[in-house]
């Protein structure tokens, strides 16, 4: 089940007024309670930015940043992170901030109802995504089917994008032996 | 020895008055600041007014006094709480009605900003009030955005304290829209000083400056941000025709509208950087 932050909620457990994290110290401040929050998850957390309007790139390299490596490095176990309810400045300077670093890596967002990325995805892993938006779920034998792929590359496709972290996996088993399902979280 | 200084009839040229003419004033001189033939002043103006008064007190050891104001100017920095940003300079007048500018709608007293807490405070002022101003959220977001990255690069890459002020016009080239004109100023090293202690060097200043609004160059080293610049440029250019950015810093002023950076080599130079950033709006 996934668990969820507001992110208001930092506000006023660091004793920020207004709606606005800002600066590389409060990023700081911040990243152990979201990091705290990760590890009390099971299948992903959802940030809910609902009632912050800014958070600037210093508070975000400081900590959602931080955030987003314990997930890629599993310190936390197979769990992800989803942003919603981002103002289109929070998305705009997650985008930039993400699109710019060296390392690979992404949030997923919720925007409009659709799930967005802020950064940037390999063409290969954007076309699954892209798949898993409107499939819902995927195996790796039907994401090779619809993308003519073979089944080993399209499972290692799904795979880098579970470790990223952007999707949950179950289990199960068929006739043809026991495989991952995925899913996009939020779906 | 008082020594007075005739304050340019435009304070668009204010930072020639930052520059040219306060380092002429002796060192022992009681600095007096004459502002007589001041027709208009702007954020980035009193920004400039602010810090060269400082800068003329550091050197002279004595406070700045300002005299001649114009009721209207007057009035202006009384609101704007210049005099109350420090005891190096005042003036004896006193404020004995307001003025309404027709053009100047609203104004954010200047704020000071020393260190995380006051960044975080000041952004957040500036977002509440902008909101008053402004109906569109987008905006009001984008501004409070720009605020927190030009006081960031203040306070961290100037080792001093920086100022900000914003004032909301009624835009005199497009109907029906407003202008902000968002000012930032410190006194700190300047950006050609700071990039050259980390061993880089450019041909000119303007070169310098423009190479900051790219981004990815921090005066605190490679992989350290360096990217505030070039989002505040970014931001102008989202903000609608007639947004622009201006940054002055070293001997150099480097002005970018639609994107585009126009540098200007060759000005007396000035303590630390001082920014001005224009977004258009609907009303």
């Amino acid at each position: 089940m996934p668990r969820t932050f507001p992110v208001s909620q930092l506000l006023a457990r660091l004793g920020i007024p207004g709606e606005v994290l800002v600066t590389a110290e409060y990023g700081q401040e911040a990243y152990p309670i979201l990091a705290d929050e990760l590890h009390q998850t099971h299948d992903y957390l959802i940030l809910d930015f609902h009632g912050v309007r800014v958070v600037d790139t210093s508070f975000a390299r400081e900590s959602l940043l931080r955030l987003l490596d314990d997930v890629i490095q599993r310190r936390f176990g197979e769990v992800g992170v989803l942003i919603i309810n981002a103002s289109k400045d929070i998305f705009t300077n997650l985008d930039d901030m993400m699109s710019r670093r060296k390392q690979k890596g992404f949030f997923l967002v919720r925007r409009n109802d659709e799930l967005d990325i802020a950064g940037n995805l390999e063409p290969n892993l954007l076309e699954v995504l892209n798949l898993l938006r409107k499939s819902k779920e995927l195996t790796a034998r039907e994401a090779a089917d619809l993308l003519g792929l073979e089944v080993n590359t399209a499972s290692t496709r799904l795979k880098k994008l579970h470790d990223f972290g952007a999707t949950v996996r179950y289990e199960e088993t068929t006739e043809s032996g026991r495989q991952h399902v995925y899913r996009l979280l939020g779906d | 020895m008082v020594d007075t200084v005739l304050a340019p009839a435009s304070l668009s040229q204010s930072e020639r008055l930052f520059t040219d003419h306060l380092l002429r004033v002796p060192l022992n001189a009681i600095p007096v600041i004459d502002m007589a033939a001041v027709d208009f002043i702007e954020p980035l103006d009193s920004m400039f007014l602010l810090l060269g008064a400082r800068s003329l007190a550091k050197r002279t050891g004595q406070r700045v006094e300002l005299i001649n104001l114009q009721s209207a100017h007057l009035s202006y920095l009384d609101r704007i709480a210049f005099f109350e940003q420090g005891d190096w300079v005042y003036t004896r007048q006193r404020v004995k009605k307001w003025h309404k500018n027709r053009d100047s709608m609203k104004v954010m007293e200047l704020a000071r900003v020393t260190d995380h807490r006051s960044v975080s405070d000041t952004v957040a002022r500036v977002r509440t009030i902008v909101g008053k101003w402004v109906l569109d959220e987008d905006l009001c977001d984008s501004t409070a955005s720009v605020v927190a990255e030009l006081c960031n690069n203040a306070r961290e890459h100037s080792g001093q304290e920086g100022y900000v002020t914003v004032q909301c016009y009624q835009s005199r080239h497009f109907e029906g829209q407003v202008s902000l004109h968002i000012a930032v100023g410190d006194s700190g090293k300047g950006i050609p000083a700071a990039l050259v202690e980390i061993g880089k060097s450019f041909s000119s200043d303007a070169e310098c400056i423009k190479r900051v609004l790219k981004g990815g160059l921090s005066s605190k080293g490679p992989g350290k941000g360096g990217d505030g610049l070039r989002k505040v440029r970014a931001a102008a250019r989202a903000g609608g025709e007639g947004s622009s950015l201006l940054v002055r810093s070293g001997r150099a002023v480097v002005a970018s509208e639609a994107g585009i950076p126009r540098g200007r080599n060759g000005l007396p130079p000035v303590e630390g950087t001082q920014a001005l950033v224009i977004l258009q709006a609907s009303a």
